[in-house]
């Protein structure tokens, strides 16, 4: 079964589980990478490939060819699922609900291999490169509140400006980050 | 193994997960199989609503989904025996103007989509989509501004809805994003409309049409074709010719083959039911259904395939308006029209069938009777042969009093309608979701107000709060209050009211007897409609306010009444007719029950011996109607006030003796005591 490529694995899937563990195990790097750079965040990360996964075995019987790779389309379900995630600061975990899945907790070894996974050098001159495009002003928001992890209060207070002004800068600063490094790996 | 031993153990979840619910699974995957067989068997759908949110003029229809690659078998419930409205949720427009118009499987449970009315009917409409795991609870997916919706499906790529916006089609996905559908021509004054979506094995398939408004009007029908729901294109078909009216409202799909109905119209005023058939989306044939109208306006709004045959409903000509009607094929070409008397509406009310959905058992077919001054949803079922119809008159405890069903679907545990409610009072119409069978949860109704404990002492003031929830309740709920006034405190009636906050409102008018009162209302015909929370009971008209030593929340089988008058206030005081609803669970006989204005005195309209109002219905008092020698005969279901003046021959319905005198006007029972008012606003 190793042998089989993923949509010949995809067939076998709809009503094998087998087959869908070994195509999860091709998968699951790469998906965790994926949304490892566009979340920087491994524990959100983890939640989405878990649902990302059940969603995909619950739908796997709505999946046809149409010329389009089974990965093609389990990027598209991945990316429904982080569109989700942005608008409600959350993954929705109804999949692994319906599916019974209780996600695993996330150790510090898996971390430092989350981090691996993404390149971190070279993703760190991406960070670098994006940062370095963003106003002063914002840039220094940025730092208060997410690095420094000050209140919203502190930072209006350290930038001059209204707590509201200040919010706007962090949340104006991080929408750039995330369109600069939306690039797919 | 992977380098990352977190996912290695998300893994072994995963399997845990998936053998150890395999039963589960097993009942999901029905439930999956369920919506690819859906595809086949029930067409994409549509709600038209034309002129604005009356009833009378509007069709739908539904779709299901998915896309099947192997043998399956139907497996959906058996005909309900039971079905229960859904508590208003401000998903589909408690309070947000929202018809919900079309709804479809999906693997999760359900989706449906609606169009939301902006207030003041200048802006542009909002379209909404919503979803739900079991039909009950449902929750707001998606709004898009400035977009009609009229159907949804779900297919490889997730939640595909089709509409128009700015006279121009449109798909909407899951996310809100919207795409617009290529168009033939794209000059002069022209309206498209995306009525239908159905997902079939080689992508999907969008019916609608196009008008041209030149000075001689001209329609024909759309089709569009997609290979992967990203990539469009319109087909051009000579069976896509022009008319003066032409629509293809509803589709289906089975084993490959493509049918949409829908109407053609060569002149104002008729029209042929008519099918469209392909086997590739691509070429079609245009085939008209008999129709046993002689003239008239018939079509076919909603279709559907199960029990290896195809099944269409819509309406035709009658007396007494539209007509239900429906057509049965077994190949898509040839076909019967159905004689059944029992597609009518209540006591033979014009109806329209809008939408159908095979069951395990036969069909179930979804539409409104039209009963003046308003509608009420209808449910037909049928058996398997689609050749004998059964029409359900369902108690609708809710608040609404008119009611709407645009669109069926069905999975492996319930059957889902969805439509509108219009309120006659209020002028809004909201969302309205029925299910079948009804779950317990939802049969008994929820009380929409509690009373809560007397303050204050028995020799003086009292308040009493009140607890009102309206937003959640399915059954209207009857309230007295009964309190006492101050010796010699000269007082005919005294306003109770509810007040929270700056929010005050009229509760009832309380009639005096000595120094006793009493009042009783219906709680959900409160102006204006009352926030959930809790507000204080008081009574006024006396200094000091009055007393009240109880406010009871009346126990269940206690009749309630709702009137609702309709009238031209431009023309005086003449009202129209006056609705008198059943809001309660159970029948009430009228007999010897009466009419009154405010005061109790002469004239009064006396129901006769007899006059049973099932609960959910309605009966009509109608205060116009053809003039002559004598009042017209009444029904089970339409009285008229009215007396032929002695000297002239002539039937006076108010324009002489002033039979209500413009004021409040009351429903009283046998004993004289007080059930319902209403007073124009």
């Amino acid at each position: 079964m190793d042998q089989l490529s993923d949509d010949e694995l995809w067939v076998a899937a709809r009503t094998d589980v087998r087959a869908f563990r070994l195509l999860y195990d091709r998968w699951a790097e790469m998906l965790m990478a994926y949304f490892y750079r566009r979340t920087l965040d491994p524990e959100a990360s983890a939640d989405l490939v878990a649902e990302t996964i059940a969603t995909a075995y619950l739908r796997r019987n709505y999946y046809r060819r149409r010329n389009v790779p089974v990965t093609a389309w389990l990027y598209g379900i991945a990316s429904r699922e982080l569109g989700r995630y942005r608008r409600r600061r959350g993954a929705e975990g109804r999949a692994m609900r319906k599916l019974g899945m209780v996600r695993p907790e996330m150790d510090t070894e898996s971390m430092a291999r989350i981090d691996e996974l993404i390149d971190l050098a070279n993703y760190r001159s991406e960070l670098e490169a994006a940062l370095s495009r963003l106003s002063t002003m914002e840039r220094d928001a940025l730092r208060l509140r997410v690095i420094e992890d000050r209140p919203f209060v502190d930072v209006a207070a350290s930038l001059g400006c209204t707590e509201g002004a200040a919010r706007v800068r962090v949340h104006r600063a991080l929408q750039h980050l995330a369109d600069w490094m939306e690039a797919p790996s | 193994m992977s380098r990352v031993p977190y996912l290695d153990r998300l893994g072994d979840e995963f399997e845990r997960a998936v053998t150890e619910s395999a039963p589960r699974q097993q009942r999901a995957s029905t439930v999956m199989v369920t919506a690819f067989v859906m595809v086949l068997l029930v067409g994409g759908g549509l709600w038209l609503l034309r002129g604005g949110l009356d009833p009378d003029i509007a069709v739908s229809s539904t779709t299901t989904t998915g896309a099947p690659e192997d043998p399956v078998s139907l497996d959906a419930p058996s005909i309900p025996a039971t079905w229960a409205r859904v508590p208003n949720s401000t998903a589909f427009g408690a309070e947000r103007r929202t018809t919900v118009g079309a709804v479809s499987t999906t693997e999760f449970g359900f989706v449906a989509v609606g169009t939301a009315d902006p207030q003041n009917q200048t802006d542009a409409p909002t379209g909404v989509i919503i979803e739900s795991t079991d039909g009950i609870d449902w929750r707001t997916v998606t709004e898009i501004d400035g977009v009609n919706l009229n159907d949804v499906t779900v297919g490889g790529d997730g939640v595909v809805a089709v509409g128009m916006r700015d006279f121009r089609p449109v798909i909407v996905d899951g996310d809100g994003s919207v795409i617009d559908l290529p168009i033939l021509e794209t000059s002069g004054e022209r309206a498209i409309m995306a009525r239908g979506i159905a997902a079939t094995d080689s992508g999907y398939v969008i019916v609608g049409d196009e008008l041209e408004a030149t000075d001689e009007q001209r329609q024909r029908g759309a089709i569009w074709r997609s290979d992967d729901g990203a990539s469009w294109m319109t087909v051009d078909s000579p069976a896509l010719g022009w008319y003066h009216e032409a629509s293809i409202l509803d589709l289906t799909v089975d084993s490959g083959t493509v049918l949409a109905v829908g109407l053609v119209s060569s002149e104002p005023g008729t029209s042929i039911p008519t099918v469209w058939i392909s086997t590739d989306g691509l070429v079609w044939e245009q085939i008209d259904l008999p129709t046993d109208a002689d003239g008239g306006f018939t079509v076919a709004s909603g279709v559907a395939f199960g029990h290896g045959r195809y099944v269409a409903v819509g309406s035709k000509p009658s007396i007494s308006g539209p007509a239900g009607t429906a057509w049965v094929s077994e190949d898509g070409h040839t076909w019967e029209q159905l004689t059944d008397n029992a597609l009518t509406g209540v006591d033979g009310a014009a109806t329209r069938i809008a939408s159908v959905v095979p069951v395990a058992d036969g069909f179930v077919a979804v539409g409104h009777s039209l009963e003046r001054p308003t509608s009420r949803h209808v449910i037909w079922t049928a058996d398997a042969s689609a050749s004998s119809w059964t029409r359900l008159d369902l108690a609708d405890p809710s608040r609404d009093i008119s009611t709407s069903a645009f669109a069926i679907t069905a999975n492996a545990d319930r059957v889902v309608i969805t439509g509108a409610a219009f309120d006659i009072t209020y002028s809004e119409a909201s969302g309205a979701v029925w299910v079948g069978p009804a779950p317990a949860s939802l049969e008994a109704g929820v009380p929409i107000a509690t009373a809560g404990a007397t303050e204050g002492s028995a020799d003086g003031d009292r308040t009493v709060a009140l607890s009102i929830d309206p937003t959640q309740a399915v059954e209207a709920t009857s309230v007295r209050v009964v309190g006492r006034l101050p010796a010699n405190h000269g007082l005919d009636d005294v306003l109770v009211q509810i007040t929270s906050g700056d929010v005050t409102i009229d509760l009832c008018s309380a009639v005096t007897q000595g120094r006793n009162y009493m009042c009783r209302v219906t709680i959900d015909y409160l102006e204006p409609r009352p926030q959930t929370g809790t507000y204080e009971v008081t009574a006024n008209g006396v200094d000091p306010p009055a007393e009240i030593a109880t406010i009871e929340i009346l126990p269940e089988g206690t009749p309630i009444i709702r009137l609702t008058g309709v009238y031209t206030p431009t023309h005086g005081p003449l009202l129209q007719s006056l609705s008198i609803q059943n809001k309660g669970g159970q029948d009430i006989d009228l007999a010897g029950w009466s009419i009154v204005n405010e005061g109790r005195d002469e004239p009064r309209f006396d129901f006769p011996a007899g006059t049973m109002v099932a609960a959910g219905s309605s009966v009509v008092l109608d205060f116009s109607g053809p003039m002559g020698a004598r009042c017209p005969e009444n029904t089970n279901q339409y009285f008229h006030w009215c007396r032929v003046v002695s000297d002239s021959d002539r039937v006076d319905y108010g324009e002489d003796q002033m039979l209500w005198r413009g004021g409040l006007i009351q429903v009283v029972d046998t004993n004289g005591e007080f059930v319902a008012e209403w007073r124009p606003s």
